[in-house]
């Protein structure tokens, strides 16, 4: 994989403005898009192709600040563990039994009105969940605010222990929307998330 | 011509591309004139051409508005709504072949083909007659050869289909520089106009398939934020609903239960004129007689009889619509105006719903016809180096993905990623020495890979034999900016690469287009003389039945000899046709055809007399 930041000329940084992110988009789009290549002699054209699709890959990573910091997070860390990257948070895990039980009981439960109040405790879990989801949001700002200041200096502990805590959010962010989809699924009979 | 041309293509024009709306029920071709202003080949509305296409001989094809009048007279060998076949299976057509006035081709799996005379054509060949009918009329605007196009589709065209209409374009000697998304083609239309900008929807209601785009225009650029619609879905469907009726009725109040292919076309045009009068009308008088079953025919057809057949039709096109907006992050009060594309959309309760649905009122003052035609010689003219300023970003349609364990779908590439795009998979083998591994992709948005369409089937390998985890294999899906797939494989531990031809397992290998070029050819020369003489014992088939059926039903109204003379012609016409003259057959079918004309004469007066009670003919 590349490093989107830069390909389209980003630092590395967890901040990114928007309407830059977009201008420089459509300007590179214009450099490399097949559209523009088709009178290229090859390897114009499949090189046209495959820059192409990288910019495409790179836009679209970067716009989401969260697959942005996911980026990040490999780019500064490629050798981070496999176990590392799917550990569930223990802060969650008191919350994913207590719904799970609630869901299989209001799955077999037979009488209306204690199904109907089994679904409302599960809403209450949702709104809950939520909330945490909200929380999770200020504390991506406020990682943000710390590792662009130290941009690229710091200490290596000082790095390390950062990128820690911004792995740590983004698996329970991540966690959360599973189990978010969850509820969605049990409730209202949304489409549950493929892994 | 040559001084004529400079001057028609105008200081510093580049290569000269068309761009062509190839349509379920019409097609055009259009380009950029000296003004850099987009235009259709054809002045006043003549430059729609119906999509039908009428095969009456090998080399004998008749294209476009020619082709309809044959609808009637050789309804079995004139084929319309082609590009509702594009890239299909017989499973996906199967409910609605009753309602087609040609034939299939019998057999029960792989792509399905039209069956005329005896011969089989795939859609990509007929496809490709009318592409090639659309060429020579450019050819014949600018006095020159066009060797290349723009192609437009459905935007939620898959693969397979996408594929069938390049094929299709190839097959009719055209270079497809660009397939082009419809709806898309039809915003770049719209924002050329007045260089209108904001967040625009595009509600593509056309003769067969219906899509839904939703796209951001700024400065130049068109970005395409997320697409919807269903390949299958049309102004057609509409016909079908209201043919549907019409034969039951035809049933209960005539007891015709079974119609000829004739008839059947009779009554398909019945239906559409009818929806096309009543976008206008209220209420319109119907009327047709079924020749066959020599009876005429008549109701009034009043517009909420048809909105209450065609609602529940249209009412389909919605979901896509609130899809496509969640799946662009928007509500309707995000969405600054909506554009209507297709003749369908002519419908007042279509743009009562898109109104509705978007709570605004559509945009409806482009020609919807010709729009589409328009946005894509505007991206022919991006494409042969024209156009510096216009930049179009589009999504691929449909998710992609791989089988995994249990026969679940793995996605790779997510619906709405903007293209080209490109995903690296790495595979490795199970067991010790395995020889292969057995990548299936697939194109859908299901849970389970047998509930989307297998877009390609291929193996990984010859391997080398080594433990199980050794082989490390790179495969990179890449969807180009024709929405069409590539595969490249690299073998991890050699370096090797190995282009993958991921078409076979459903479109046309580069051999076979050129096998299906070289036949079209040799059969219009060489077999020529076995066709006619096909063709001659199928014409004379027909009649015989005709007479034999017309002599036994009406034997009231066989004048004296009349038998006598007609079964003495048709033993004649048996025996010439166990021989291999075409012409003779032809003759003799012509006698026939004269002799028994005062036998249908009456046979119809009678009828129609029975029909009408006592109304004089000159009356009716």
């Amino acid at each position: 994989m590349e490093d989107y930041f830069a390909f389209m000329g980003f630092p590395r940084r967890l901040s990114l403005d928007a309407g830059e992110l977009q201008r420089r988009y459509f300007d590179l789009s214009r450099k490399y898009h097949p559209d523009f290549h088709t009178h290229d002699e090859e390897p114009g054209r499949q090189t046209s192709l495959e820059q192409s699709s990288v910019l495409n890959q790179a836009y679209r990573t970067l716009k989401d600040r969260n697959e942005r910091a996911r980026h990040l997070l490999w780019l500064e860390w490629p050798d981070l563990p496999e176990s590392e990257k799917k550990k569930i948070p223990p802060a969650l895990l008191m919350e994913v039994m207590e719904m799970q039980e609630k869901i299989a009981d209001a799955g077999s439960e037979v009488d209306e009105s204690r199904k109907a109040a089994l679904q409302g405790e599960l809403l209450d879990i949702e709104a809950r969940l939520k909330t945490k989801m909200g929380d999770l949001d200020g504390t991506l700002d406020a990682l943000a605010t710390e590792w662009d200041g130290i941009a690229d200096g710091g200490d290596a502990d000082a790095r390390r222990n950062l990128l820690t805590r911004l792995n740590t959010l983004l698996n329970t962010r991540n966690y959360l929307r599973t189990l978010l989809a969850t509820i969605d699924a049990a409730v209202r009979g949304g489409q549950g998330v493929r892994h | 011509m040559a001084s004529l041309l400079q001057i028609d293509l105008g200081p510093g024009r580049k290569r000269r591309v068309v761009g062509i709306d190839l349509g379920t029920t019409n097609s055009l071709v259009a380009y950029i004139d000296e003004h850099d202003q987009p235009g259709v080949i054809g002045a006043d509305g003549d430059g729609i051409v119906p999509s039908v296409i009428a095969v009456l001989g090998q080399g004998d094809v008749v294209v476009g508005r020619r082709a309809k009048e044959h609808l009637f007279t050789d309804t079995e060998k004139t084929v319309y709504s082609v590009k509702r076949l594009m890239g299909k299976s017989y499973n996906d057509v199967e409910r609605d072949t009753h309602l087609l006035s040609y034939r299939l081709a019998p057999r029960r799996e792989g792509l399905v083909r039209v069956e005329i005379a005896g011969t089989e054509y795939t859609p990509i060949e007929l496809s490709a007659m009318i592409l090639r009918d659309l060429k020579a009329r450019a050819e014949e605007h600018f006095g020159e050869t066009v060797t290349a196009a723009v192609i437009t589709v459905p935007a939620y065209f898959n693969d397979a289909q996408r594929q069938a209409t390049k094929d299709a374009g190839k097959l009719a000697g055209l270079d497809v520089l660009r397939i082009l998304n419809e709806p898309t083609a039809a915003a770049l239309a719209y924002g050329l106009d007045q260089e209108r900008k904001g967040t625009v929807a595009v509600y593509d209601l056309g003769g067969g398939t219906f899509d839904i785009s939703i796209l951001r225009l700024e400065g130049g650029v068109y970005q395409v934020l997320a697409t919807g619609g269903d390949t299958y879905l049309g102004g057609d469907d509409i016909d079908q609903a209201i043919m549907t009726r019409l034969r039951s009725e035809l049933a209960e109040q005539h007891g015709v239960a079974e119609v000829t292919p004739q008839e059947l076309q009779q009554i398909r045009d019945a239906a559409e004129r009818a929806k096309q009068a009543l976008s206008t009308a209220e209420e319109i008088a119907m009327e047709f007689t079924l020749a066959d079953h020599a009876v005429t025919f008549h109701r009034a057809f009043r517009r909420d009889e048809l909105e209450e057949i065609a609602g529940p039709i249209i009412e389909r096109t919605m979901e896509p619509c609130r899809r496509a907006l969640r799946d662009a992050g928007l509500a309707a009060a995000g969405i600054d105006a909506v554009v209507l594309v297709g003749g369908s959309t002519r419908m007042p309760l279509v743009k009562q719903r898109v109104g509705e649905i978007f709570e605004r009122e559509p945009f409806d003052s482009l020609n919807p016809d010709e729009v589409v035609a328009l946005g894509a010689a505007i991206q022919a003219d991006v494409l042969s180096g024209n156009r510096r300023d216009t930049l179009l970003l589009d999504v691929v349609p449909l998710s992609l993905g791989i089988e995994t364990v249990g026969g679940m779908m793995s996605v790779l590439i997510p619906r709405n990623t903007t293209i080209p795009t490109q995903v690296r998979d790495h595979y490795t083998t199970f067991v010790d020495n395995q020889t292969g591994i057995n990548i299936n992709v697939y194109q859908g948005e299901r849970e389970f890979v047998r509930d989307n369409r297998q877009l390609a089937a291929f193996t990984l390998g010859p391997l080398p034999p080594l433990p199980a985890g050794m082989p490390k294999i790179e495969v990179a899906f890449t969807i180009d900016a024709d929405g069409i797939l590539r595969v490249k494989a690299k073998d991890m531990r050699t370096g090797t690469e190995q282009e993958i031809d991921v078409r076979p397992s459903y479109g046309l290998t580069e051999d076979e287009v050129e096998r299906m070029l070289r036949e079209s050819i040799e059969r219009a020369q060489d077999d020529i003389n076995e066709r006619m003489v096909v063709e001659a014992r199928t014409e004379a088939e027909t009649l015989i039945q005709a007479a034999t059926k017309t002599v036994e039903k009406h034997a009231d109204l066989v004048e004296a000899g009349e038998r006598e003379r007609i079964e003495e012609i048709i033993g004649r016409m048996r025996e010439a046709m166990h021989g291999g003259d075409h012409r003779l057959i032809r003759e003799i079918t012509e006698e026939l055809d004269h002799v028994t004309e005062p036998l249908a004469q009456r046979v119809m007066n009678d009828s129609v007399q029975k029909g009408i009670g006592q109304k004089k003919i000159e009356e009716v």
